[in-house]
């Protein structure tokens, strides 16, 4: 017998009949914890109840390279020539416009202007102005769209970084890449479906701490979580047998335990016993597929002239992209990068030069290998953090360096692959990049667009929880339609 | 599709139409509610058209719904139409009707439209026993309840659970743990072998530990502050409270009222008191830059949450930007209940690396008692003192003690120690730069004399910079020591003013208008690390902030008599010799200038005007006929000692966080669109009207009066949201199935008749919660056996039908206490500091903010530590521990009422490789070898009973003896090697004459045990 038919791994039996009426979440219950091939094999998908595809996706996975701390736009992405000549003025009050500043600077008395110190470049066939400090994403710029007018709510890293990833800035939301798999479940049999990967910055220690909530799943149930794979140690906790312990044994062993079940199973007649009967064979194989996964002995050394030779060295951002694309060829659905230390507010140009080697050419081999292996056209990746920074200095300001404070009002991302028009810039700020002119996209348009490029109408993926029907976009949040192949 | 059917079909028993009556709450309401309300509610703000379809008047006046007359009722039509323009619910609403909705309605309407006030918000009232089939099934009232319904489904109960399966199910229910061989034993042998284990059971001090995980779910109990820097706070004692009230069972309403309002109780006990960090188990920011009120009105929103939550069942956060969409709260009465708990003089942004303010401090039970000790010895001790002292000048020794002669002229001349040269303060307002620069960390020490006028308040010294913007970083950071209005001595030392602050007060004070001594010994930065001396005498403190994070230097211009801070008033009164030393600080001889400086002064004092306040008398007492009485010396040594001690060891107290209200309430503000900083309307403390029961005229406005409100007999929600969650703790799922949300939009009961018979018994018994356990666990309706047929977990898979026992999945706590106390390794210890069991090596790496934060790292505990039960283990929010976490355990950032069970690969992973359950299965092993019998046939059933409670058969038998055979081979051949299995875990091997080969086989089937589905289920 399989224990994998459709209804045995329904781990959520009872999760699913709390939410029937609502038509989503039932893709989950097929798809459990990647499981969606294993369904197909024993019958057809239960298509009558799924779909949530209002949308034809564009995508079928996620790669989040997401810069926690909040990068300066002004720096990387948002091109202000004409700031040079203000170089110390005070920032204008019709550009401030009494909006809210942090309780770091508010003590500050002048609000003084400090240009990017490095240079821009129009990248190649398509014009897009990139800064000097990303010389290898200025290359693929023609696979890029820039955002400039992203905005959010939030100016500390905590509500922010919690903002962007739940869709809201108090804790207890689902993450959206819980949302996700909840929403569409997965395409892989032997991985989770929602992965995180954490890298640090390569001169020292950063400031801010992640919180596992960002990858939390909040209300919706814990299956739905991220998965932490680890750089050190067990990739993912406890997955080793003890050692010494040969396959073999363990597999008798796992054998005794199945029968056992059964014939509890027989004797109680619980579904769930079916259910922890299946998640105990893939268990199994994760003990085998997520070591292979982690295992990069086999990449040719073309992989490490492209991500470069960071990439060798385990719990490095490179070495988490060369992970990332891994994880995308076998199917993951979401998988999270954080990569630590973007929050300059002093002696900015020295730190982000440092940052931005750190991300720069394994961001930009991602989207290259991606592309060379056919799997960037349903791939979104997305490169970008919780804010942007401000155009004022956080302390002193001399040509050479300055810090800048949070700045939630206008900050740049970028996007790839996965449906998004390539090569173009979207929206556009002041001469100060403080206020967005035009095009604005709000954190829960953001949110919107990434759930529609998957097929999902973010409207209609909820979950009832305390009397309430939740989503990842709140209320809010509209698709960013112009920016969609 | 299989699922599908079975969807329908367990969906099927709530939705008969028809046939009987229409019920508006079972049958309309969740309708009119999901689908009509949005718009057509009691949402001002939302409502389209004008039109109301929740107040029956509205709907009828409008012509929406024509009572009995169908055809004539727009409602009717609308909702039939096929019209894009006319069709209800819009389709851009993504709401639709089926239709059997679209049939229901039409039939309420023609039986005619007959509204009904929500269930929940209606008086409980006991209901009349039914008469049922059955008779000989039933145990007591709760089965009859439970029968009714499977008669009308035609469905019968099942026959009671196996013996030992059922003694299993209640231990686990009723204390978290797995019966013992020898209870099993004891009561099987009992004439009511279920009554013997109820009884037992129920007085056992781990009942408060079982039935306090679920309320520190509910509460947010955990040992950090959450969010970003997530460091480590002191909430223990508070769930030792919890505990405690548990195991005596303390009526609930006492229970409710401690933690809601234990501060504002006449003479509160300190109990009482500590009782009150319930609210205060909500996550606190430390993030700098921040703004400060933004998240202080968190925390109060926090509290509105929680409290609701807990004993409302209502999701009163859902007005706080707006009405309430389904439930009659208006955003109004959200800020009134909100104003309940805007009253803490508390600070946005605190909890760097302590406690935030307001504190208390919450000895251990031990610490408690060497107290009590410490404080009758030192009366004593104090007593005999004086009284030597009264017979040496009633022998009229005094008359030669050799102190006539030394006299103080007036307090005119003045000497700062330390600072450039002497100075005089006559009006109190001279600054002095210190010579050498002063620091917190190395210590100082302070000695002044000071006559204030009354009831003033004021500074004798600072350094505090108050002239920064309250907003910006350094806000009030300096040193200072004053006195406050009732004359207690007050020290500040502060990095920014008062989160990062240490702050602590005298509890002796100085007399108004008379000379008095002060002294102040700083010996580091933490509160305990300061002591206050008043004409003398050591002063007990009471620590305000303990929240300082870094040294506080005094090396520039310090004000005597006066602060920066424009509203504060010169010190009004005398200073006098002024003087302060820099560390380090020799204890002995710092007190030796204080009693020097006392001497000098009293004996100056039989110069009139000046008294020596009783204190001063002691003191200068003491010293000089210390000199010439043995006695004296003696006496005053020992209790000089004793005193001294006490005093350490209260300044050793853990602090932990309550609830205290300022003496001038705040403000409070209905908040536009919820935002911290847009304030509409002011409003006063208040209740929702909708619940109908008003607040009595003339009773405070305050928590108390807010918990005389919950514990009200005539409260209609109260009593029902506790005994469905008490329900759903026993059976998994509640008789409301959304037992957070009892309003609208909530699940229709799936017995209302035994929810109020359970609400009305729990009041009428004196809100008496071991009753009611009782009463649930007695039932038929518990007892029965869980197992059943295919057809019937497809029929009704939650068993909301109760036609058979529950069957839950053991919660991550009793999974891991399990494996503890089968392995014999359960350190079965009640409370105190949270444990650091096993956690993989550099767990918080890569997460946790890299800064010195206390609790930024973990350190795996040693000995008995690691065998605490779960509900101790070490509860970080941003990282929660993973053994605990794979099973579901909440993060307790926020309030939950029900956690989610899953089934997941990470789960078997957990249980089959961590060490916790591998150290566990080798200790299981051992057992099994050394207590289990002769051969491998007893060894193996005695490990199957361990972990069942039931034999197992000869099939199961004989495939755990066919695994452990290969095992044996497996190991001798040297395929596998027993090392690692042997390895697992800080436990000693307690099997000498045992092969490595053959304590790995058992260990390897001790694993097995562990992770059988049986194991890890009540059934």
């Amino acid at each position: 017998m399989s224990p994998l038919d459709p209804f045995s791994i329904a781990a959520s039996r009872r999760q699913f009949l709390q939410h029937t009426s609502l038509g989503l979440g039932v893709a989950a219950l097929a798809c459990l914890d990647g499981n969606s091939a294993a369904a197909a094999r024993t019958g057809p998908a239960p298509t009558p109840l799924l779909s949530p595809l209002q949308i034809a996706p564009r995508a079928k996975r996620v790669i989040y390279l997401f810069q926690a701390g909040g990068p300066s736009q002004l720096e990387l992405l948002d091109y202000k020539p004409q700031l040079d000549s203000r170089f110390q003025t005070e920032l204008p009050d019709s550009v401030r416009q009494g909006q809210r500043i942090t309780g770091m600077v508010s003590g500050q008395g002048q609000l003084l202007i400090a240009p990017s110190r490095f240079g821009f470049t129009a990248a190649p066939n398509c014009g897009t102005p990139i800064g000097n400090l990303l010389p290898f994403t200025q290359k693929i710029g023609d696979r890029l769209c820039v955002v400039n007018s992203l905005h959010t709510d939030a100016i500390n890293h905590d509500p922010a970084i919690t903002f962007i990833q739940s869709g809201s800035q108090q804790p207890g939301r689902p993450s959206m890449g819980s949302w996700i798999d909840y929403g569409i479940g997965s395409e892989c049999d032997n991985l989770p479906a929602f992965v995180v990967l954490i890298s640090t910055p390569s001169n020292g220690r950063p400031d801010q701490g992640l919180l596992s909530r960002l990858w939390g799943s909040g209300f919706l149930p814990t299956r739905h979580q991220g998965v932490k794979l680890r750089s050190a140690g067990e990739p993912v906790d406890f997955l080793e047998n003890p050692a010494g312990l040969n396959p073999a044994t363990r597999r008798s062993w796992l054998t005794t335990l199945e029968q056992l079940n059964q014939r509890r199973l027989a004797a109680v007649g619980d579904p769930e016993i079916q259910t922890r009967i299946a998640q105990y064979e893939l268990a199994a194989r994760m003990q085998t597929s997520v070591p292979e996964l982690a295992d990069v002995a086999g990449e040719p050394e073309s992989t490490f002239a492209l991500y470069g030779d960071e990439a060798r060295k385990p719990g490095t951002y490179a070495r988490n992209c060369l992970m990332a694309r891994r994880l995308a060829e076998r199917g993951v659905r979401f998988i999270q990068l954080y990569h630590r230390g973007w929050d300059h507010h002093g002696d900015l140009p020295n730190n982000i030069s440092t940052l931005a080697r750190d991300v720069d050419q394994a961001s930009a081999a991602l989207v290259l290998d991606l592309e060379q292996r056919g799997l960037l056209e349903d791939t979104l990746v997305i490169w970008g953090g919780e804010f942007g920074r401000t155009v004022y200095s956080q302390g002193a300001v001399t040509r050479e360096t300055y810090g800048r404070d949070h700045h939630g009002r206008a900050f740049s991302i970028w996007m790839a692959g996965g449906g998004v028009k390539p090569g173009i810039r979207y929206g556009r700020t002041d001469d100060f990049s403080f206020n967005i002119i035009e095009n604005p996209v709000h954190i829960h348009d953001l949110q919107a667009t990434v759930l529609a490029c998957l097929g999902i109408d973010h409207a209609r993926l909820t979950f009832a929880f305390q009397g309430r029907q939740y989503r990842l976009t709140d209320v809010h949040g509209s698709v960013i339609r112009d920016i969609l192949d | 599709m299989r699922i599908l059917n079975a969807a329908i079909l367990s969906l099927l028993p709530q939705f008969v139409v028809g046939a009987e009556v229409i019920d508006f709450n079972r049958d309309v309401r969740p309708i009119l509610s999901e689908n009509c309300f949005h718009c057509h509610g009691a949402d001002a703000a939302q409502r389209q058209a004008e039109l109301r379809l929740d107040v029956p008047d509205d709907a009828a006046e409008s012509g929406a719904i024509v009572p009995g007359k169908p055809d004539e009722s727009l409602l009717v039509e609308r909702i039939r139409s096929t019209e894009r323009d006319e069709q209800m619910p819009p389709p851009d609403s993504h709401r639709s009707l089926t239709p059997q909705q679209i049939e229901t309605l039409t039939h309420w309407v023609e039986e005619g439209a007959r509204y009904d006030k929500h269930w929940a918000f209606k008086a409980i009232e006991r209901p009349a026993p039914l008469v049922t089939s059955q008779d000989k099934w039933r145990h007591n009232d709760v089965d009859r309840f439970v029968l009714s319904k499977l008669d009308a489904s035609g469905l019968a109960p099942s026959p009671r659970a196996p013996m030992a399966t059922l003694l299993r199910r209640l231990s686990f229910d009723l204390i978290g743990l797995p019966a013992s061989a020898e209870q099993l034993a004891r009561w099987q042998a009992a004439a009511e072998p279920v009554d013997a284990a109820i009884d037992e059971l129920l007085s056992s001090p781990h009942y408060g530990e079982r039935m306090a995980t679920e309320w520190l779910d509910v509460a947010r109990y955990a040992d950090t502050h959450g969010f970003n820097n997530d460091a480590a706070r002191t909430m223990w004692p508070w769930r030792d409270w919890v505990v405690g009230a548990l195991n005596d069972n303390m009526p609930y309403d006492q229970f409710i009222t401690a933690q809601l309002a234990g501060d504002l109780l006449p003479h509160a006990s300190r109990k009482q008191r500590l009782a009150t960090g319930f609210n205060r188990n909500h996550v606190i920011n430390s993030e700098g830059g921040i703004i400060d009120e933004e998240y202080r009105i968190e925390y109060v929103a926090d509290r509105v949450r929680t409290t609701s939550l807990a004993w409302l069942g209502l999701t009163l956060e859902c007005a706080r930007c707006h009405d309430h969409k389904f439930d009659p709260i208006s955003q109004r009465e959200y800020y009134q209940f909100f104003a309940f708990f805007n009253n803490v003089d508390e600070t946005g942004e605190d909890g760097r690396i302590a406690n935030a303010a307001p504190l208390m401090p919450a000895p251990a039970a031990d610490d408690q008692a060497q107290l009590r000790e410490l404080r009758r010895r030192e009366d004593r001790q104090l007593k005999k003192l004086r009284r030597l002292i009264k017979d040496a000048a009633s022998q009229e020794i005094l008359a030669t003690a050799p102190d006539a002669d030394v006299a103080i002229a007036s307090p005119t001349q003045s000497a700062i120690d330390l600072f450039p040269t002497p100075q005089s303060f006559p009006d109190g307002k001279t600054d002095v730069t210190p010579n050498k620069p002063l620091n917190s960390k190395e210590g100082w020490a302070l000695s002044a004399w000071t006559k204030r006028q009354d009831a003033t308040a004021g500074p004798l010294i600072s350094t505090m910079n108050y002239a920064t913007p309250r907003s910006a970083g350094g806000y009030g950071a300096g040193a200072e020591v004053g006195l406050t209005s009732k004359g207690e001595v007050e020290v500040r030392l502060s990095v920014r003013w008062p989160a990062y602050a240490t702050h602590v007060i005298s509890r002796r004070v100085l007399a108004a208008k008379e000379w008095g001594h002060v002294a102040v010994v700083v010996t580091g930065n933490k509160a305990q690390n300061v002591r206050i001396f008043v004409d003398g005498i050591e002063s007990a403190t009471t620590v305000r902030h303990d929240g300082l994070t870094g040294a506080v230097a005094i090396d520039g211009p310090a004000r005597v008599g006066h602060t920066n801070r424009k509203k504060d008033k010169p010190f009004a009164g005398d200073i006098h010799r002024l003087q302060m030393i820099a560390g380090p600080i020799d204890a002995a001889a710092i007190e030796s200038t204080i009693e020097g400086e006392i001497v000098r002064f009293s004996t100056a004092a039989t110069a009139k005007p000046r008294q020596p306040s009783r204190s001063q008398e002691l003191i200068a007492n003491i010293i000089r006929l210390s000199a010439i009485d043995f006695q004296i010396a003696e006496a005053s040594k020992v209790w000089r000692a004793t005193h001294a001690e006490r005093l350490e060891l209260e300044r050793s107290f853990p602090h932990v966080m309550v609830m205290q209200e300022m003496p001038t309430p705040r403000k409070t503000f209905v908040l536009q669109r919820g935002q911290y900083n847009l304030h509409g309307e002011q409003v006063s403390a208040d209740v929702p009207q909708s619940l109908g029961l008003p607040l009595p005229d003339g009773a405070p406005r305050n928590r108390l009066t807010l918990a005389r409100w919950f514990t009200d007999p005539r409260h209609p929600l109260t009593a029902r949201v506790v005994m469905n969650r008490l329900w759903q703790q026993f059976f998994g799922v509640g008789l409301v199935k959304s037992s957070s949300d009892f309003g609208m939009q909530s699940d229709w009961p799936s017995h209302p008749e035994l929810l109020d018979l359970l609400a009305a018994e729990f009041i009428a018994s004196g809100w008496d919660l071991k009753h009611m356990v009782r009463l649930i666990v007695e039932s038929a309706t518990y007892q029965q056996d869980s197992a059943a047929s295919g057809e019937m977990w497809t029929r009704d898979p939650e068993n909301r039908l109760l036609a058979r026992g529950p069957r839950q999945r053991l919660s991550a706590e009793m999974i891991r206490d399990q494996a503890l106390a089968v392995s014999g390794l359960l350190n079965p210890a009640i409370g105190g500091p949270p444990a650091y069991p096993y956690q993989p090596a550099d767990y918080y790496k890569g997460i946790v903010v890299a800064a010195d934060y206390p609790g930024a790292s973990y350190t795996v505990g040693s000995g008995g530590d690691l065998y605490r039960r779960s509900l101790y283990t070490f509860w970080k929010r941003t990282v929660p521990h993973p053994t605990l976490a794979s099973f579901d355990s909440p993060d307790r950032e926020f309030c939950v009422a029900r956690r989610s069970p899953t089934n997941t690969p990470l789960q078997a992973l957990a249980l089959m490789n961590d060490p916790t359950f591998l150290e566990a299965a080798r200790k299981l092993g051992e057992r099994m070898l050394t207590e289990g019998g002769p051969d491998d046939a007893t060894r193996l059933a005695w490990g199957f009973r361990m972990v069942t409670a039931r034999e197992p058969t000869a099939e199961e038998l004989a495939m755990l003896r066919d695994l452990l055979a290969q095992h044996r081979s497996e190991f001798a051949d040297g395929v596998s090697t027993p090392r690692a299995l042997l390895d697992a875990g800080a436990a000693d091997r307690s099997t000498k004459g045992t092969s490595d080969d053959e304590l790995a086989a058992y260990a390897s089937l001790g694993s097995l045990l562990l992770n059988l589905d049986e194991t890890i289920n009540r059934n």
